[in-house]
């Protein structure tokens, strides 16, 4: 309750352009919607100019009084999913992702689900999200990079959370096939 | 329910199951048609987990240059819509006038700017301005042209000040300035904040700092103003150990130096006097060159002049570790009076001669000091109008306390919940606490609805001035700001980690000095 209200009155200042509370609130949140956007993105000075777009967003937004609803968090990780998608389309989808992009998981003898669950790298889990529909590489990162549970997630992506469990296993299989592609 | 709505509801149970600490063949026990479809999926998932555990690179100077930019970005933001407001006003009020005054205004606008042209406009112009650039480029062609040495010297001195007037200028505005670049004395170091020539440099993560300056040496400062009234520091060069930007030569040569002899000047290589070695040496760039002091006597001279007459001039250069001035000046008197007038904190006071910032203030009997603002005691803030002489002393002509030494006070303590932080003026308990330079800040992150044990100095203007404070650890008692009825008992001071050093102009965010977590965990709301 108190975080609640303490948000409020941030946002409050926030929104009179008080650059105090504007720290504050970039001070908490930038952390983690910096990762959620890296781990989308995979570059760190873009993710960093992508976390300030989220940020000026976000004050725009309580300006024309369009504010969250329930969890201000959540609705910070939904203006950085825009925010990516927007990227995404400036760039053109083809830039984004091709299968020579991707780096090839190394061939290892045995059991793929060993091979996927102790040689993926960062590198190319994220190629791989790249290739998953946007809703798909949204719950993949939310749920299993962020850690948020399927209750946070279903609020960020306004779904219910029934939806979000078929989702969740749907990006889950895809991603897997694009693993074991490789 | 489909079979892939199962497989999803089996998945999630075994997710959550794992994360309980179940084992994952209990859990696939528990749905053995969907054994060999979740096996899989699991691993993949524990593989995305394992690497959703390491921490992203985010590196500090990208989350710092991020956060500035950020801020920058949202004061130009503010700029444009008080402009577009400001200007919606004028439209109005233009056309409410009527066309007719509208038309003369304008015309007159016009008449006014060719009539003083573009360099006279560009005085007042400040960094960020258009007519900056035209300003600084008139001050390069005066420098150019300024033909007698000491005359320059004294030109260049007398635009370093300028230089740090704009800065405060800007900073008393609360303008962008994408890059600010001075020259001035280190006056204290504190570990985010040094002041410099009374300007407050706030030192940040990404500052970089070349030498190892100490306080009362000069240095080159470049620096960002966010908009915000304060000056974020990108970077310090050391320019020497309270070396001036020329010799500051207090020494009276006792033989007036003819233009056959060569003299050996004394240097005294800080803003105060120093105790010259028994052989006064200074290193000459161009150790041919005769050399002559261009110094003048002072009257307030302390040093014995070591001046030594040869029939043939030469000069005798050896290395001293501090001062390397470059002389090449034939003693010419000046040949122009140069005014000044400056501020600064009268630091030193002795009968005739003040030290205000970083420079000797000589005062001629009868010098008029205005003291209705508050009395000219060490630590006041004060200005000085008077005429530069050629060692860099000042001779006042005038001086002008602005604002007086801060009182003491009496001590003053109490424990309350913070209601507003909003840069060095914080709410707490009702009370308006300014935080005074070098207050100390421990426990948890500052934020509304903490509790905070203050302890500060109550001034007699009534003005409560904060030295420490130490918030209390959230989670000990939950304080909710909309109801601030609750009377938290107050609880052991919280030990002194992490502490933060607040600046005047310090906010509470400003940067990882007041959040010791730069990955801050998820709010139980979400």
């Amino acid at each position: 309750m108190a975080a609640v209200n303490d948000e409020a009155v941030l946002l409050e200042r926030a929104k009179a352009y008080d650059s105090a509370a504007l720290g504050l609130l970039y001070d908490r949140y930038s952390g983690r919607i910096y990762n959620y956007i890296y781990h989308r993105i995979g570059e760190s000075h873009l993710a960093e100019d992508l976390t300030g777009q989220v940020f000026l967003r976000m004050l725009e937004a309580i300006q024309n009084q369009r504010a969250w609803q329930t969890s201000f968090s959540g609705w910070l990780y939904r203006i950085a999913h825009n925010i990516i998608i927007d990227h995404y389309r400036r760039r053109g989808r083809a830039q984004q992702t091709s299968l020579e992009d991707t780096p090839d998981l190394p061939a290892h003898e045995g059991d793929p689900m060993e091979t996927v669950a102790e040689h993926l790298s960062q590198e190319q889990l994220r190629a791989a999200i790249k290739r998953l529909t946007a809703e798909q590489a949204q719950v993949i990162v939310l749920r299993f990079l962020e850690g948020l549970n399927i209750a946070e997630v279903s609020k960020v992506m306004r779904k219910s959370e029934g939806a979000i469990k078929a989702l969740q296993y749907r990006a889950v299989t895809s991603l897997r096939e694009i693993l074991e592609e490789e | 329910m489909s079979n892939q709505a199962h497989r999803a509801a089996a998945l999630e149970e075994c997710l959550e199951a794992l994360k309980a600490g179940e084992s994952l063949a209990a859990c696939l026990a528990r749905h053995p048609g969907q054994t060999e479809a979740l096996r899989p999926l699991l691993a993949t998932i524990a593989g995305i987990e394992r690497l959703g555990s390491v921490p992203s690179p985010r590196p500090a100077e990208g989350a710092a240059r991020g956060r500035a930019e950020f801020l920058v970005a949202v004061t130009q933001r503010r700029r444009a819509q008080e402009q577009r407001r400001q200007r919606r006003y004028s439209f109005r009020h233009l056309f409410s006038w009527g066309a007719g005054w509208a038309t003369a205004a304008a015309a007159l606008v016009l008449v006014v700017i060719l009539a003083t042209g573009s360099v006279a406009a560009s005085a007042g112009a400040l960094p960020g301005d258009v007519l900056y650039p035209v300003k600084r480029a008139t001050e390069q062609v005066q420098v150019f042209f300024s033909f007698n040495p000491a005359a320059r010297d004294a030109l260049r001195e007398q635009l370093d000040e300028r230089r740090r007037q704009e800065v405060l200028q800007v900073l008393e505005a609360g303008r962008i300035a994408r890059t600010l670049t001075f020259v001035g004395f280190i006056e204290s170091i504190s570990p985010s904040l040094w002041e410099i020539n009374g300007l407050p440099v706030q030192i940040q993560s990404i500052t970089r700092v070349e030498g190892q300056p100490r306080v009362g040496d000069q240095v080159q400062v470049s620096a960002t103003a966010p908009g915000d009234g304060t000056l974020l520091a990108l970077r310090i060069r050391s320019l020497g150990a309270g070396t001036p930007l020329r010799p500051t030569a207090t020494a009276t040569p006792g033989p007036t130096p003819t233009p056959e002899a060569s003299a050996t000047p004394t240097l005294a290589t800080s803003p105060g006097p120093t105790p010259l070695p028994a052989t006064p040496a200074v290193r000459l760039d161009t150790p041919t060159a005769p050399m002559e002091p261009t110094a003048t006597p002072s009257p307030t001279a302390t040093h014995t002049p070591t001046a030594t007459v040869s029939p043939t001039p030469t000069s005798t250069p050896t290395a001293t570790p501090t001062a390397t001035p470059t002389w090449t000046a034939t003693p010419q008197p000046p040949t122009r009076v140069v005014s000044v007038r400056f501020e600064g904190t009268l630091r030193e006071k002795v009968a005739g001669r003040w030290i205000v910032g970083s420079r000797t203030v000589l005062l001629p009997g009868g010098t008029p000091i205005d003291e209705t603002r508050g009395a000219a005691t060490v630590g006041a803030w004060v200005q000085v109008s008077g005429v530069e002489q050629p060692d860099g002393a000042i001779v006042a002509q005038s001086i002008v306390v602005l604002t007086p030494a801060e009182a003491p006070g009496e001590p003053y303590e109490f424990t309350d919940v913070i209601e507003a932080i909003g840069g060095d003026v914080w709410t707490i308990g009702g009370v308006q606490v300014h935080i005074a330079p070098g207050a100390t800040i421990d426990g948890a992150t500052p934020a509304v609805g903490r509790l905070a044990h203050v302890k500060a100095m109550r001034r007699p203007n009534g003005e409560i001035w904060a030295t420490h404070i130490t918030v209390e650890e959230p989670g000990v008692e939950e304080i909710d700001t909309a109801t601030p009825t609750a009377s938290p008992a107050p609880s052991s001071t919280v030990t002194a980690t992490p502490v933060a050093t607040l600046s005047p102009t310090a906010t509470a965010a400003s940067g990882s000095a007041l959040s010791p977590s730069p990955t801050p965990t998820l709010p139980p709301t979400l």
